[in-house]
């Protein structure tokens, strides 16, 4: 067995907001590349209905799984938590788990035995919706993504849970972006669209990767001239961008489920131009991991400013990840 | 988000009732990655310049359009269980007595902000557009 390759349909979200692609028109041109795996945020592309489809859109789907020869894998959840406006706090306990309910029985519906729950779902909303998932028999994946890092005690006290429970309905998704050294080309361009200097930005971004200290860098751009926008976005920039060590997912290899390949701008030649996914591919093959790893490309919305005459191409950039991935496992 | 996608000078009709030009229809997409309920669409606002000035309108003064039904931004604030889907044209109905001007071209700025439980720095989706009327759509009410 090896590492198994998807795409989130979230991929392709600029083609379906625009009238491109339908729903069957996303999963058809994920299954072109050669990808077997199919993620789904319900919410951005629904199967008929939102959380309720009828048993025919359910049929429907189904059909669409067996006429391209796929699977579906995980199914991205989200608990809106400021639901209603002018309450002092968010959702209660229970309001959250009550969310989490309705979207684990969709997932069962849909076939799908793994949801993503965002990264700032607490502990304890999972906890208690441990016996609703098992109900449904549908893990429970927190998604590890900057800026949280890999090893920091919000981690550290999931994993505490899940071992005090002794579960396997709660598990973890961590995602790519963990592994980004930079910010991509296109991200630093948008930055000079909205009004900082480029000469700054480069230089902010080149030192991140170098690991420079933002308190470093900030003296680097004072001397170089920064305006307020350029102190701005070169934080925002070190905020995003937190490099984790590869070697730090090989101990939580017994608690993930599934990967986001996050992907930003991959070159012709099939390389993703700030992740390391050479450094984490092949730790996954070292461990034997023989999972899915769904392309979750997001650099569509970096050309989506009105001041930006350049529009992305996802459909090209999903098969150079794919080729990418193809490449790395197979090698 | 979705800036450049969400709304575009073919998406602004004029509203005509009674022989009379009350208002803009403006069919607006969401400026967010995702659909969402009623009740998570935080604001809107739309500035209408021409000849004349600048003029602008709140959400307070608008409707809005989604599944065939029509809401005040009010009552959409209790709504959970209607939503706005990604991707999804909505209307939103601009009281601009006369609508798009007469005495040339109109430029419009439209924002439309989601509450997001997730990114509390989300900033409204923008779009700026300059419509003519000689170009613009008429719809009866």
């Amino acid at each position: 067995m090896s590492i198994k390759r998807g795409i989130s349909l979230y991929s392709y979200q600029q083609a379906y907001y625009n009238g491109e692609l339908d729903l069957e028109g996303c999963i058809a041109t994920a299954a072109s590349t050669g990808a077997t795996g199919i993620e789904l945020i319900p919410e951005q592309m629904p199967v008929g209905n939102y959380p309720n489809p009828s048993e025919a859109d359910v049929d429907r789907w189904f059909s669409w799984m067996d006429s391209y020869k796929t699977t579906p894998t995980c199914m991205d959840a989200f608990i809106d938590f400021k639901l209603y406006k002018g309450r002092k706090s968010y959702l209660t306990l229970k309001e959250q788990v009550q969310q989490m309910e309705r979207d684990l029985k969709l997932a069962s519906r849909l076939g799908f035995s793994l949801i993503r729950v965002l990264c700032k779902i607490h502990t304890d909303v999972i906890e208690a919706a441990l016996p609703i998932a098992e109900y449904y028999n549908v893990k429970m994946g927190r998604e590890i993504h900057p800026p949280v890092l890999i090893d920091s005690p919000y981690m550290e006290e999931y994993i505490n849970m899940i071992e005090r429970k002794n579960t396997k309905y709660a598990v973890i998704i961590p995602d790519f972006g963990l592994f980004a050294r930079c910010p991509s080309d296109p991200y630093i361009e948008e930055t000079v669209r909205n009004g900082a200097t480029r000469e700054i930005m480069y230089h902010t971004a080149k030192q991140i990767e170098n690991r420079k200290p933002f308190a470093e860098i900030r003296k680097d751009i004072e001397k170089m001239g920064a305006t307020p926008m350029d102190y701005q976005q070169a934080q925002v920039m070190d905020y995003v961008t937190k490099f984790n060590d590869p070697a730090k997912i090989q101990p939580l290899m017994k608690y993930i489920s599934h990967f986001h390949g996050k992907c930003y701008d991959l070159d012709e030649d099939c390389n993703e131009t700030t992740i390391d996914y050479p450094g984490v591919i092949s730790i996954l093959k070292k461990t034997g991991w023989d999972g899915y790893i769904s392309t979750e490309y997001e650099g569509q919305r970096l050309f989506h400013d009105q001041n930006c005459a350049e529009t992305a191409n996802e459909i090209e950039q999903v098969r150079r990840h794919q080729m990418l991935m193809k490449r790395l496992i197979e090698c | 988000m979705y800036d450049k996608f969400m709304t575009n000078p073919n998406d602004v009709e004029n509203v005509v009732m009674n022989g009379v030009v009350v208002g803009l229809n403006i069919k607006v997409k969401i400026p967010y990655y995702r659909g969402v309920c009623l009740s998570l669409v935080e604001d809107a606002k739309v500035i209408v310049g021409d000849l004349l000035g600048e003029k602008i309108y709140t959400k307070d003064q608008m409707t809005f359009t989604v599944g065939g039904c029509t809401y005040d931004f009010d009552d959409m604030e209790t709504i959970t269980t209607v939503r706005w889907e990604f991707g999804e044209k909505a209307i939103l109905f601009v009281p601009v007595l006369n609508g798009i001007s007469e005495y040339g071209p109109t430029n419009l700025e439209v924002q439309v902000k989601i509450r997001a439980s997730y990114n509390p720095h989300l900033k409204a989706g923008v779009t700026r557009m300059t419509v003519d009327r000689s170009a613009s759509k008429v719809v009866e009410r």
